[in-house]
């Protein structure tokens, strides 16, 4: 009961944050669906071109709502833990977390939680007002059970994985430029620009090796139906490996930091 | 005596080198302060710009292709569009950033109480330094398919490319500055920001992909089409000078309007002090 009412806590401190400048985030909701826009035209005019209906195992219509997905998938998942905690070490302000009666490490995830719940909501309007008029979602058979269990996988995966890389903070004099690279290295990998069927075959094999997949592309391609039922099980299995390695890496380097950490004024 | 008008301007630019100069020697020891992160930033920037090149690639890789144009003349027409971007980052980002970052933290009133114009102090008063990688990115892909594309030698194309990248910065500038006049209003308008860099979006591939309807808004009343379209139009030699023309009016007079806009927002700035 007090775990819970520090979970509700946690998440009315966030809310609190989501709507501090209303007008703002109504303007950034809105925004989401000009990229979508975009790569409809884009894709649109090749596919008219090319004059095939299929394009590396994909229709137009699939191809769009994969890029929609995408920006869900991504809203859910993403964590923001690696902008605070660095900015918290840099200005001597962790001191104010770690004190408090609650595991450090479960505090951050259940607050990225939180924050993917209210912007995913912020964001399923506008995205979908804008998917009915440009995807036909009827000719598309859904694997949403299957989507939804991956891409919660895929939040925890994404939490331990940005949480292991934000620990480095603690051993440098400035992160942001760590932050910045993760980002843009995530997004090649992960499938965010375009899907990893687009890459060189050498290139996709190596991809599957990498953890980044599994935090944007698969969980996608179970929504698309693109694996059977076993694939579907094998992939969320290897989703669950990762989380574990990540989940340790995040525990062993959270202790090594703490020992690490000068608190000011401490 | 009384000063010839001349010799005031050429004092102000005197003054605003001055201060150029020095905000830039300034930002420098800032970022070098942090010489690994800084020399990560400017990696960060060229990966995120070639992020666009490398989906054009891909899609060429897999024998697409974009309609009306080849592999060399895309990457062309982004090579424009990453120098143009880079330059409005390296100048003119912060009209947006400072004027946001001062009024919530409620400290615009020491802008305000310089011996120069405040537009022209937060121009002036922090280049964004790293931007710089982006610019060299620019120039590297144009000169790179420049020479692949072939293309006869046209004096007269190349200059009027390079006014029209002049006009597309000060497009640029411009939405800065309308955006930076609306933080007088709003105070939090990031999201705003955002919101213009998305639709800048749209200019990285072909306007002529969006539709007659999109091709009109792109170059007669949002003109994106400047940021590289028409300019590699140009350089390719098939622009249809009226349209170009027309553009880059629209262009400058965007620009014309935000620097007013700029003067009656800040009349509504209301100080935080006593």
């Amino acid at each position: 009961m007090t775990f819970l009412r520090k979970v509700l806590g946690i998440g009315r401190w966030q809310y609190g944050f989501e709507v501090a400048y209303r007008f703002n985030r109504i303007v950034w909701a809105s925004s989401l669906p000009i990229i979508l826009l975009a790569t409809y035209f884009l894709w649109t005019s090749i596919y008219a071109y090319s004059g095939q209906t299929i394009i590396n195992g994909m229709t137009l219509n699939e191809l769009i709502v994969y890029y929609l997905a995408v920006q869900i998938t991504i809203m859910f998942s993403a964590s923001m833990v690696d902008a605070h905690i660095p900015r918290l070490v840099k200005k001597g302000l962790l001191i104010r977390y770690i004190v408090k009666p609650f595991n450090f490490v479960l505090f951050w995830f259940i607050r990225s939680v939180w924050r993917s719940l209210f912007r995913t909501f912020a964001v399923l309007l506008p995205l979908f007002a804008l998917a009915f008029v440009i995807i036909d979602f009827s000719s598309i058979t859904f694997n949403i059970p299957g989507y939804m269990l991956s891409v919660i996988l895929a939040l925890f995966l994404n939490f331990f994985y940005i949480f292991s890389v934000a620990m480095i903070c603690f051993w440098v004099k400035e992160y942001e430029g760590i932050r910045v690279i993760r980002r843009g290295v995530a997004n090649v990998f992960n499938g965010a620009i375009i899907p990893l069927t687009f890459f060189p075959l050498v290139f996709q094999k190596a991809f599957s090796y990498l953890p980044f997949q599994y935090m944007l592309y698969v969980p996608i391609q179970i929504l698309l139906g693109k694996y059977s039922y076993e694939q579907s099980i094998t992939m969320m299995l290897i989703q669950l490996m990762w989380i574990i390695v990540f989940a340790l890496i995040s525990i062993f380097a959270w202790k090594k930091a703490q020992a690490q950490f000068m608190g000011v004024g401490v | 005596m009384e000063k010839s008008t001349g010799s005031i301007y050429g004092g102000w630019c005197m003054k605003w080198f001055k201060i150029y100069k020095k905000s830039f020697g300034l930002q420098l020891a800032t970022w070098m302060a942090y010489r690994f992160n800084f020399f990560l930033f400017l990696t960060a920037i060229v990966l995120f710009n070639l992020l666009a090149p490398l989906v054009v690639y891909l899609i060429y890789y897999n024998n697409l292709t974009i309609p009306g144009w080849t592999f060399n003349q895309v990457l062309f027409l982004l090579g424009t569009y990453i120098l143009v971007t880079g330059i409005d980052v390296f100048l003119g980002a912060h009209i947006e950033w400072t004027t946001r970052s001062l009024l919530k933290s409620g400290e615009f009133d020491k802008i305000l109480i310089r011996p120069i114009k405040p537009m022209t102090l937060i121009f002036l008063r922090k280049p964004e330094i790293a931007a710089l990688s982006e610019v060299v990115l620019g120039i590297i892909i144009v000169l790179y398919t420049y020479t692949n594309l072939n293309i006869v030698f046209n004096l007269v194309n190349i200059l009027v490319y390079l006014i029209l990248i002049f006009i597309a910065l000060l497009f640029l500038i411009s939405l800065r500055i309308f955006i930076g006049a609306l933080t007088f209003f709003f105070i939090e308008t990031s999201a705003i920001g955002e919101f213009v860099g998305r639709f800048k979006n749209f200019a990285i591939y072909p306007i002529s992909i969006y539709g007659t309807m999109g091709y009109k808004l792109f170059t007669f009343i949002f003109p994106i089409g400047l940021l590289g379209f028409y300019p590699a139009e140009v350089i390719l030699g098939r622009a249809a000078w009226a349209t170009v023309g027309l553009s880059a009016v629209v262009g400058l007079i965007l620009f014309i309007v935000s620097i007013f806009f700029w003067e009656f927002a800040i009349k509504h700035y209301v100080s935080a002090g006593g």
